[in-house]
C-alpha cells in the first residue's frame, strides 16, 4: 500500500532515526574495547528498526545520513575509517533490505541483523586485508565476526521487543 | 525544553554574531583540532573552552550529569586493565594507561557533546537537499545530546520511547524556528581567532611529538 503521509513527515523520521545512529556511534565510542577496532555495532539500531517503518530508499538515507554524520561528528570525512564505515554499512544496509523483502516478516530482526552485520563485517576485513593489514586480517577474522554476531542479535532481540511495545512506532505505522 | 535549552531572552554572543552556516563551519573546522592528537593536557583544555562556548551561545551547562557520564567512562575504561598497576581499589586494579585512556575518552566524548551543542542550531540549513536531510538530522542529535536524561536498565524501552515522541514534538516546533542573526564583523574576527587559537595549539602539539 502506497504512503498517504507528506514526504516531510517521512523525511522528519529518517532525520530522526539518523541523529539516534549518531547518538549511538557517540555511545559505542566510549565504550572499553580489549582490540581497539572491534566494534559492537549499537548505531545500527535505528536502522533495524527503520526496516518496518520506512520503504527501501528512505532506509538507505537513514544509513547515508549514519556515514555522513559520523564523519562530520568525528572528523573522519577524509580518512580510512570513513571509507570503512561507507562499505560496511552500505553492505549491512543493503542486505537487510533485501532480506526484509524477500522473506518479509518470516525472518526476524535477529536473524536479519546478524547477516546484516556478517556482511558488514565481512566487506570491513576484505578491505582491511587489502588496504592496511594485508594476510593478517584473517587473523582477526574469527573475534570481529564472532563479536559481531553475538551483538547483532542482541541488538536484533531489543529492535524486535521496540517495535512491538514502542508508542511512536506504532504511530508512525498508523501514519504510514 | 529541558534545562539543555537556550536560554530565554539571551540569545547569546555567538548567535547573536554568527549565522547559523557559519556557525556549523566554525564547528566543523575546529574538529580536527580537536579530534587528530593525542595530548590530554590540550583535549582538556580545549574541552574547558567549549564549555566557555557553549555558555557563550546560551546554553546551560548541567555539571551532576557531566560529572556522572565523566566517572562512568573512567570507570567502564578501568575495567579492562592494561599497563602498571598504580593501585588497587578492592578487586579492582586501576592501572595507568586504562586510567589515561578512560580520561581521553571521557574528555573527548564531553568535548564533542560540548561543541555539537553551540555549533548546531535549529535554524541550520545545508545546502541541497541531503544536506537539509542531515541538518535536521544533526538539529535532533543536538537535542538528545542536551537533553542529559538519565536511563533507567528497566526501562530502556519505556524511555527510549518516551524520547523519541518528545522529540518528534519538538522537531515540528522547531521546524518554524526563524534565523537567528546575520554573520557580523566582530562574529568573523571571534571566530578566526578562535580557529588561530586552536589550530596553532594543534600544531604545537603535534610539532613538540605529542600528536
Amino acid at each position: 500500500m502506497k504512503s498517504t503521509t507528506p514526504l516531510s513527515r517521512r523525511l522528519d523520521r529518517v532525520a530522526l532515526l539518523g541523529a539516534c545512529c549518531l547518538f549511538l556511534s557517540s555511545i559505542e565510542y566510549i565504550l572499553p574495547k580489549p582490540i581497539p577496532f572491534l566494534r559492537i555495532g549499537i548505531a545500527n539500531l535505528p536502522i533495524l528498526i527503520a526496516l518496518d517503518l520506512l520503504s527501501p530508499p528512505l532506509v538507505l538515507l537513514v544509513v547515508a545520513l549514519k556515514v555522513a554524520g559520523q564523519a562530520l561528528l568525528s572528523g573522519t570525512l577524509f580518512s580510512y575509517v570513513f571509507l570503512f564505515s561507507l562499505v560496511g554499512s552500505a553492505a549491512s544496509g543493503l542486505s537487510m533490505i533485501l532480506l526484509r523483502t524477500l522473506f518479509a516478516k518470516r525472518m526476524s530482526l535477529v536473524g536479519i541483523g546478524v547477516l546484516g552485520a556478517f556482511a558488514s563485517n565481512s566487506v570491513q576485513l576484505i578491505l582491511a586485508r587489502f588496504l592496511i593489514f594485508g594476510e593478517g586480517a584473517w587473523l582477526i577474522a574469527p573475534p570481529f565476526l564472532a563479536l559481531g554476531t553475538v551483538s547483532a542479535a542482541v541488538l536484533g532481540f531489543f529492535a524486535e521487543r521496540f517495535s512491538e511495545t514502542s508508542r511512536w512506532v506504532r504511530a508512525a505505522r498508523e501514519e504510514g | 525544553m529541558n534545562g539543555g535549552g537556550r536560554r530565554k531572552g539571551f540569545p547569546g554572543f555567538l548567535d547573536g554574531n554568527l549565522g547559523s552556516g557559519h556557525l556549523f563551519l566554525l564547528g566543523v573546522l575546529l574538529m580536527p583540532s580537536f579530534l587528530f592528537h593525542q595530548s590530554l593536557g590540550l583535549r582538556l583544555a580545549q574541552t574547558g573552552l567549549f564549555a566557555v562556548l557553549c555558555l557563550l551561545s546560551g546554553r546551560r551547562i548541567r555539571p551532576l550529569p557531566t560529572i556522572l557520564t565523566v566517572a562512568a567512562i573512567i570507570v567502564c575504561n578501568l575495567l579492562v586493565p592494561t599497563g602498571r598497576i598504580l593501585f588497587s581499589i578492592g578487586p579492582l586494579s586501576v592501572t595507568e594507561e586504562a586510567l589515561l585512556s578512560g580520561v581521553r575518552k571521557a574528555a573527548t566524548f564531553e568535548g564533542l557533546i560540548l561543541l555539537s551543542r553551540f555549533y548546531v542550531r535549529p535554524d541550520l540549513r545545508i545546502p541541497g537537499s541531503f544536506g537539509g536531510l542531515l541538518s535536521r538530522s544533526l538539529f535532533y542529535f543536538e537535542r538528545i545530546m542536551s537533553r542529559g536524561r538519565r536511563w533507567n536498565r528497566k526501562r530502556l524501552l519505556v524511555d527510549l520511547d518516551a524520547m523519541l515522541l518528545e522529540l518528534q514534538a519538538e522537531g515540528e516546533v522547531a521546524e518554524r524556528a526563524p534565523r537567528v542573526a546575520r554573520t557580523s564583523l566582530r562574529g568573523v574576527l571571534f571566530g578566526c581567532a578562535l580557529l588561530g587559537v586552536n589550530w596553532a595549539a594543534f600544531l604545537a602539539v603535534l610539532a613538540a611529538g605529542k600528536g
